[in-house]
């Protein structure tokens, strides 16, 4: 009986260190695999993500978010998507807003939904903090002197504000105003990249 | 009794599946009201087949009672449906349903892990699951796990494939490799500051590849898309069915190692009556754990699914609750049966 036990101990050992080395070189191998790349052509009109409002520091919110939909579940604009193959330089399975498609409407609704804070609640519009709108004024119908158009102005939540117009309409952003929502991103009618887009600091393969 | 029993856990489980499919799309139904995009639908009529899909929503949710009198107008009753559907998110991994959250042991451990700090937040969304765990096990495992449903499917398929297929049989695999699983993945996830569990766990995969696909079918594309988590999912179901029934339930499931491990001391148990059973050992065909209830030998593996209780002919096993079950008497009992729980 004494030895029976002995040798199912000293199998059971072998047990863990073969599934201990196995599950340690695969998940290692699984997490190579699962790393964001960088993708030139995407990062072109998007250079960088976006989060959700509330989001913190992005190694945080890497670390933190569970990747359970729960905050696009309850977006009401439908501008927070998860980030699937189509997205290889954004982490598999996090949020992020693509100002290009869809700004955000600042419901605050995905701050409140949180279940790990990775996206801290908001009570203020004016607290979120998604990037920085930048007029690019060469592309800009109104800047560069092809039209008149003041779409972005139009959109914004913080009008006159964040975005202040000149006698032509054109835009200028104020960075302490302008809360990054890319609606405005969005509205902007010039065709392939926009002329009015939204960066964040967070980096493309952080 | 306790035949319904079990059926009342398939349906609720596969409610659970259902709800997982149900709830993206109501979500992007919430989107087309918010933004006005539901009454265009409606008067110009569907273009593609996620706009048909709105519009059956749409049915359910703003056909007026009395569309005559119209006391109340489809846009009181959408506005009404979309702040319903804002009561429910998510999916097993972490869902909140009209006022109350609940996040995965898995999913909340592993942030702590990743993040390397105590997430109180996530830590109340851990109250029901660690609650119930306490009082009933691995009772996530078998009520509420859609992936342990399609698992359990898989095992009644196997169970009506023909003989002539010649399957392996069911060869007994070590049921500690979860626990061992469950630590290298937690400290695999702290390294690499991502939570790998997370993505290899089924019932959060469930969910995340339903909301891919409704993504799919209401972006740009306009068609249901899969990814490599199918794949997964699928050869997962395969190697369920063809090579080892529930071998990822027993022995690979790192959540479920971890529910087992809070549910050690669990409250309501299964227990059998040594003084009148019969040894037939009924119940060990019927656990589709593997365990053996005859002995009570069913530590922390045991998920409460009860599908011992109806196969017991002379109805010794029945269910026990204590404070403090008694450890003695397990222990006796093993010694006096002889059975190990490695089957």
């Amino acid at each position: 009986m004494k030895s029976l036990d002995r040798r199912e101990f000293i199998k059971n050992l072998g047990r863990i260190g073969t599934t201990g080395v196995i599950g340690t070189l695969g998940l290692g191998v699984f997490a190579y695999t699962q790393r964001p790349r960088s993708r030139p052509i995407y990062e072109q009109m998007h250079p960088n993500v976006l989060r959700p409002p509330g989001a913190i520091g992005e190694q945080d919110f890497l670390e933190r978010c569970i990747r359970c939909s729960r905050c696009v579940d309850s977006c009401t604009a439908g501008a927070i998507k998860i980030a699937g193959p189509d997205e290889p330089h954004i982490a598999r399975g996090t949020p992020f807003i693509d100002a290009f498609e869809t700004g955000c409407v600042l419901c605050l609704e995905c701050t409140k939904t949180c279940p790990t804070d990775a996206l801290e609640p908001l009570e203020e519009k004016s607290e979120v903090k998604i990037g920085l709108a930048v007029v690019d004024t060469e592309r800009c119908v109104s800047h560069n002197g092809s039209g008149v158009c003041g779409a972005c102005h139009t959109v914004c939540p913080f009008r006159n504000f964040a975005i202040t117009q000149g006698p032509r309409n054109q835009p200028t952003v104020h960075e302490d105003a302008c809360v990054g929502c890319g609606l405005c991103e969005e509205a902007c009618i010039v065709e392939g990249v926009k002329a009015i887009r939204v960066f964040s600091d967070r980096g493309a393969a952080a | 009794m306790s035949g319904k029993l079990q059926w009342c856990r398939h349906l609720l489980r596969f409610g659970v599946l259902v709800a997982l499919i149900l709830i993206p799309l109501l979500a992007h139904y919430r989107i087309a009201v918010e933004q006005h995009q539901i009454e265009r639908i409606h008067n110009e009529g569907a273009a593609n087949t996620a706009e048909s899909l709105l519009l059956v929503v749409d049915s359910i949710f703003a056909t007026s009672p009395d569309a005559e009198s119209s006391a109340v107008s489809d846009r009181t009753l959408r506005a009404n449906a979309s702040a319903q559907i804002n009561q429910v998110q998510g999916n097993v991994w972490s869902f909140s349903i009209f006022g109350l959250s609940w996040t995965d042991l898995l999913a909340g451990v592993e942030s702590m892990f990743t993040s390397k700090t105590i997430l109180w937040a996530a830590f109340w969304g851990m109250l029901l699951p660690i609650g119930l765990t306490l009082l009933f096990g691995r009772v996530f495992c078998s009520w509420i796990c859609p992936a342990g449903f399609l698992f359990e499917l898989g095992d009644a398929i196997r169970k009506r494939l023909p003989k002539t297929l010649n399957l392996p049989k069911r060869r007994p695999v070590w049921h500690g490799h979860k626990y061992v699983l469950l630590v290298v993945g937690l400290l695999m996830s702290a390294v690499w500051g991502m939570p790998l569990l997370g993505m290899l766990y089924p019932p959060a995969l469930l969910g995340r590849e339903s909301h891919a696909m409704l993504d799919g079918l209401f972006g740009a594309a306009g068609v249901i898309s899969l990814t490599s988590v199918s794949l997964f999912l699928f050869v997962l179901l395969m190697v369920e069915i063809l090579v080892s029934p529930r071998i990822w339930c027993r022995s690979l499931c790192p959540g479920g190692a971890l529910y087992g491990v809070l549910g050690a001391r669990r409250v309501f148990r299964v227990k059998n009556d040594f003084a009148a059973c019969t040894h037939c050992a009924a119940c060990i065909q019927a656990c589709p754990m593997g365990l053996n209830p005859m002995t009570d030998a069913l530590g922390i593996e045991c998920d409460n699914c009860l599908a011992c209780l109806p196969s017991c002919p002379p109805s010794t096993l029945h269910f026990k609750t204590g404070i403090f079950p008694s450890a003695e008497s397990t222990d006796s009992a093993l010694r006096s049966q002889k059975g190990g729980n490695e089957t």
